[in-house]
């Protein structure tokens, strides 16, 4: 205690800078953070969130039966989701860094924009529209060609693609940014150096773009994987709907809890399920962390 | 002279005072009668489900509030839950207690799934002596559907209602192709087989993933069969109410029979192979043309003549082919497919009551609420309700119904709405006929024991008995073991055990 | 030496121009067929499915809509404000906790950036969060669309990510010459920190703009709605009117309503403006801010 208040009197400017975001997540995010005791409860209205009856494990039989199915399934598609999503992220930044012609930097940039702004529900009409079997745009285009219709919506294997392509169609646009502007942060003084010494544009952006973007790629990781079993609910309730062929492949914990928990209306399922989510992504990013930390202090988070 | 003319003035100011005086209710000695404390103003909050918030809302409750005011001491403040993907979970949060709610909408759905966790209060003391009028007017089989361990904890509303779901189809394609009369599922199966061969622009029965329960309850009237109760998905009985005759139905061969009826439609091209994934109701594409036939109930006295016409398609006629016609049982609507509840965080109950006893009964109040300001939004035709002069059904501010108050409906105050469709009341003539109380209507069942199996068999159901209902499994007896398989491996067999000792205590309670 | 150089850059170049130019067309075309279909009629929607020009024009959907235009005018009014006020705000808020995070010489800068990043995991769940909310007197209240979204872990961890970029050199050396952390902060990070204000600042906008749930739930009165919730609101009623013999519903509503295109037509109104946010924010994308700052 000694010591914090020492160090409060010496940095007094410091603390008194970040104090309004600490009491504000005080106040807006760890007062109410007690009530995930609701996970263990069996919740009444007459005891309220403190008051009910205590079940101890209960809430998260639902999960037990198609856990580890679920945890897979939800994991993979995140990592690929965060993966392909970067790699696409970075390298659209890096094209964009280097263009010359301005107009075509600021149009196609806002048009990246565009499908953030389209709803999920909007989209699942769409991919109704491109893929149902009778009259769906790339059926037409396969008879027109010549070939024979392809149904889609019974053929479970071919949807990982389909919703690792959309996710990334309708979130890389606004990940670019982040990379644009960590880029515009690289000090110009390096470039102009290496380009003395005779760098080419395939050797500045391996030994000068890239290693200044490792701090950025290493947040946006750090970041993304806490959320690695949340998540994208809205994108695979509105693409695959009700459709129970395809949830071998395409059903996440999300989506699964959402449907379990929807008809019972029991609040305690979920909040169990959320438990769950973040207990997994907390574990998941101490260990990342830790790692992190012995390659280098500076890059990890925390 | 200054001395008369103040006498005079005084005068005339106490013959001013008096009628003031006297228009003013006492609410000292009207809080004795009643035996509710009315002499302080509070307001009353209640939460109603509905689409759509009439554009006269606010102008109709000033007129609520102003009776209000003068009768009871109390302000009426109503708002809305939209119907939408979120209700629920804006009702559950109206339960937690952060808030004044004094009534909310306790239909059916939200009733047996917050009956048991105590959000709701008990009534029974209350209701004789605060709501008399509601008392008398419900039979004691009425209230025992409202009713969960014993006591009360809803009010039905006051109107009996008939709820067949059914096919309406194209009546005009019937009679071009010369079909036979559609009086079961043959001669429904053999309109459709002709559709299909000979209109191209169209699927036969254009259905969609998201209609999964309409095929339910046409699997129920199929094998003449009635689930148990709509909070579990595996215990059924007969149509005729057998109580002792419980089991799973897909063990049947009835439902079997059911599953390779819907493989030969699939086959057959009735709908999209991609169905499962469509989103768009039957009964909406046969109103565009994109279908023959389209399911819908039709939950009025009057089945409005909208639901029969195709305003788009030339020359399109519709009928119906009900279910309960084909089952031969009619039952009327569950009396708790409109009810309010009183949950545990509102204010003075009997306040509440007393308020809620004159919405539903008193003629004024009744028909501000349900049908809003004469002359603005209606007009009384001898009890046909009309549109006034310059006001069409698009742009009434208070369009009946709309402002959801379908617990506070009272079939005695009832305007019927024109035009009408004709068939309707050779219809209700006929279920007047067979009508017989339903059995199931008042069962409550306890799901506290199950609910990681209900909510497992929810999974189950959505991957496995779905596609199979739908036709979508090549193999049918596969399909229907491998449902089977997995129901049981997740607790169906523990489901229909806890449903069958309840509903035999249920069953012996009656017979006394 | 300068002919290898220019052929690497322009290949370099032409790939880019291709790669983006086709991402770009994939993200604009969908958004193409949304306008379409917002003019186009109904009954067209459902024969005819998407198309790029509308095969019946229509505007039943955009009528319905601005049906009372002083409710969407008004929801636009709201949402406006909420956007600039709140992501102003944040952001500044967010800059300032974000630099005292990667301070090296900020003893407790690790305790705090756990601290922060904790809550984007667990959190207590929406019942909890809503009667906490209420008891802090935010329903009805215009400040419940502006103060949950404040600041959020994400933007503050992005933020000091961003912060970090700016060399420690340049605070050291304010430092000596006597400036208070805060006016260090001020005159000179704030500057230099352009791009990530930007970026940071983008992202308040869009979660503001975007935001209806606050809304939802805590605000009854129509005036304060946003545009969002508005929007949602006229969706729900159409599709409730088109559905709703789905529904055991007393009284016989007969409406027809431009369901379909009326999605579509939220769309458009909902996106307009916010488009136009980008090209102004993409000026501060501008590299060369922080040439020679360590040797100044």
């Amino acid at each position: 205690m000694k010591s914090l208040a020492r160090e409060v009197r010496k940095n007094r400017m410091l603390f008194l800078m970040i104090a309004p975001m600490v009491i504000y997540f005080i106040i807006f995010y760890y007062v109410p953070m007690p009530g995930v005791y609701m996970a263990f409860t069996c919740y009444t209205y007459q005891g309220g969130i403190f008051g009910s009856p205590f079940v101890g494990l209960d809430n998260f039989r639902f999960l037990a039966d198609n856990l580890l199915s679920m945890t897979k399934t939800t994991i993979l598609y995140n990592l690929v989701f965060i993966g392909l999503g970067t790699l696409l992220e970075v390298m659209m930044a890096i094209m964009f860094s280097e263009m010359a012609a301005k107009w075509f930097k600021k149009t196609a940039q806002s048009m990246l924009f565009l499908p953030y702004f389209i709803s999920y529900v909007l989209l699942g009409a769409f991919v109704y529209n491109i893929f149902n079997y009778e009259y769906g745009a790339m059926n037409s285009l396969l008879v027109s060609m010549g070939f024979d219709r392809y149904d889609v919506y019974s053929d479970v294997g071919v949807w990982k693609y389909i919703i690792t392509a959309f996710y990334l169609w309708k979130n890389v646009g606004v990940g670019t940014v982040i990379y644009l502007a960590a880029i515009t942060s690289i000090d110009e003084g390096l470039y102009e150096a290496a380009r003395i010494d005779g760098a080419n544009a395939w050797q500045e952006i391996r030994y000068i773009t890239l290693p200044c973007l490792r701090p950025t790629v290493i947040t946006m990781l750090m970041l993304r994987l806490s959320n690695i079993l949340k998540g994208q609910f809205d994108l695979f309730y509105q693409i695959v709907g009700d459709n129970g062929i395809l949830y071998s492949a395409t059903d996440i914990l999300d989506t699964y809890v959402f449907r379990s928990v929807t008809k019972t209306f029991n609040v305690g399922f979920g909040t169990a399920a959320g438990l769950y989510q973040s207990l997994f992504g907390f574990v998941l990013v101490l260990l990342v962390n830790w790692i992190i930390r012995r390659i280098d202090t500076d890059y990890a988070l925390f | 002279m200054k001395k008369h003319l103040a006498l005079a003035l005084a005068c005339m100011l106490l013959l001013f005072a008096m009628p003031l005086a006297q228009a003013e209710t006492d609410f000292a000695a009207l809080s004795q009668e009643l035996g509710v404390d009315l002499t302080k103003p509070a307001k009353v909050v209640m939460w109603m489900v509905t689409g759509s918030v009439p554009e006269d809302m606010d102008l109709v409750m000033e007129k609520v509030n102003e009776k209000l005011q003068a009768d009871f001491n109390t302000t009426l403040e109503v708002h809305h839950i939209g119907f939408d993907s979120e209700m629920t979970t804006k009702y559950r949060l109206l339960l937690s207690g952060a808030e004044q709610v004094d009534i909310i909408q306790g239909s059916a759905v939200f009733f047996s799934n917050f009956v048991s966790t105590g959000a709701y209060r008990a009534l029974d003391e209350y209701l004789p002596k605060y709501a008399p009028d509601i008392w008398a007017k419900h039979t004691p089989d009425v209230w025992q559907q409202a009713s969960y361990k014993g006591e009360i904890y809803a009010i039905p509303s006051l109107q009996q209602m008939y709820n067949p779901y059914g096919f309406f189809y194209r009546k005009d394609l019937l009679e071009k192709y010369g079909c036979e009369p559609i009086t079961d599922f043959e001669t429904l199966e053999a309109y459709l087989t002709t559709v299909a061969e000979n209109e191209p622009e169209m699927m036969a029965f254009n259905t969609c993933g998201d209609e999964i329960d309409y095929i339910r309850r046409m699997m129920e009237a199929y094998c003449k069969f009635d689930i148990v109760n709509d909070n579990q998905p595996v215990a059924y009985t007969t149509a005729s109410q057998d109580l002792d005759n419980v089991f799973f139905f897909a063990e049947t061969p009835e439902f079997k029979s059911f599953c390779e009826m819907m493989k030969r439609w699939k086959d057959k091209g009735f709908w999209s192979r991609s169905v499962l994934s469509a989103n768009v109701w039957s009964a909406t594409n046969l109103q565009e043309g994109l279908s023959a036939v389209g399911i819908r109930l039709i939950g009025d006295y009057e089945g409005t003549e909208y639901f029969t016409r195709c305003p788009d398609i030339e020359g399109a006629e519709l009928d119906f082919f009900d279910w309960p016609t084909y089952e031969g049982v009619f039952h009327y609507a569950p009396r708790m497919g409109d009810a309010s509840a009183f949950p545990a965080c509102g204010g003075d109950l009997a306040r509440t009551l007393l308020v809620y006893n004159a919405l539903l009964t008193d003629r004024e109040y009744y028909m501000l609420m349900q049908y809003g300001i004469e002359g603005r939004n209606y007009i009384d035709d001898n009890g046909v309700c009309r549109l006034p002069e310059g006001v069409t059904e698009e742009n009434n501010g208070y369009k009946p119904g709309a402002a959801g108050f379908w617990p506070l409906s009272n079939s005695e105050f009832y305007l019927r709405r024109e035009p009408s469709w004709d068939k309707m009341e050779e219809l209700n003539a006929y279920y007047d006929s067979i009508a017989t109380p339903d059995k199931l209507a008042s069962f409550v069942l306890d799901t506290s024991e199950i609910t990681s199996e209900l909510a497992a068999l929810e999974e189950v159901n959505n991957q496995y008995l779905t596609p199979l209902m739908f036709g979508m499994i090549d193999n049918v007896d596969e399909g229907i073991a491998n449902y089977i398989a997995q129901a049981k491996r997740v607790g169906a067999d523990r489901v229909l055990e806890t449903v069958k000792a309840q509903l035999g205590e249920y069953a012996k309670e009656l017979e006394e | 030496m300068k002919i290898k150089q220019s052929r690497g850059k322009r290949a370099l170049a032409i790939f880019s121009y291709v790669f983006t130019g086709i991402f770009a067309i994939l993200c604009l075309l969908p958004f193409l067929l949304i306008i379409s279909a917002s003019f186009t009629e109904e009954h067209a929607i459902y024969t005819q499915g998407y198309q790029l020009i509308p095969p019946v024009f229509s505007l039943d959907a955009y009528r319905y809509l601005f049906a009372t235009p002083d409710k969407i005018l008004n929801a636009y009014g709201v949402s406006i404000f909420v956007t600039v006020v709140g992501s102003l705000t944040g952001l500044f808020l967010i800059a300032m906790g974000g630099y005292v995070l990667q301070r090296p010489d900020f003893k407790y800068r690790n305790f705090f950036s756990f601290f922060v990043y904790f809550t984007m995991l667990f959190n207590g769940g929406l019942v909890p969060t809503y009667m906490w909310y209420v008891k802090l007197g935010l329903k009805d209240n215009i400040m419940v669309l502006i103060l949950p979204l404040l600041m959020s872990a994400w933007n503050v961890i992005l933020m000091k990510n961003f912060m970090h970029s700016i060399p420690h050199e340049i605070t050291e050396a304010a430092k000596i010459d006597g400036a208070s952390d805060f006016r260090i902060f001020r005159q000179l990070i704030l500057p230099m920190a352009v791009p990530g204000l930007a970026t940071v600042g983008l992202f308040l906008g869009l979660a503001y703009w975007n935001d209806w749930f606050n809304a939802y739930l805590y605000i009854n009165d129509t005036k304060l709605h946003p545009l969002q919730m508005v929007l949602y609101r006229c969706l729900a009623t159409a599709e409730f009117y088109k559905n709703q013999a789905a529904v055991n519903v007393g009284g016989g509503m007969t409406l027809k309503l431009p369901t379909e295109s009326v999605k579509m037509a939220t769309a458009v109104i909902a996106t307009g403006p916010i488009i136009f946010l980008y090209p102004f924010v993409q000026k501060y994308f501008v590299k060369g801010l922080t040439v020679g700052s360590v040797k100044g």
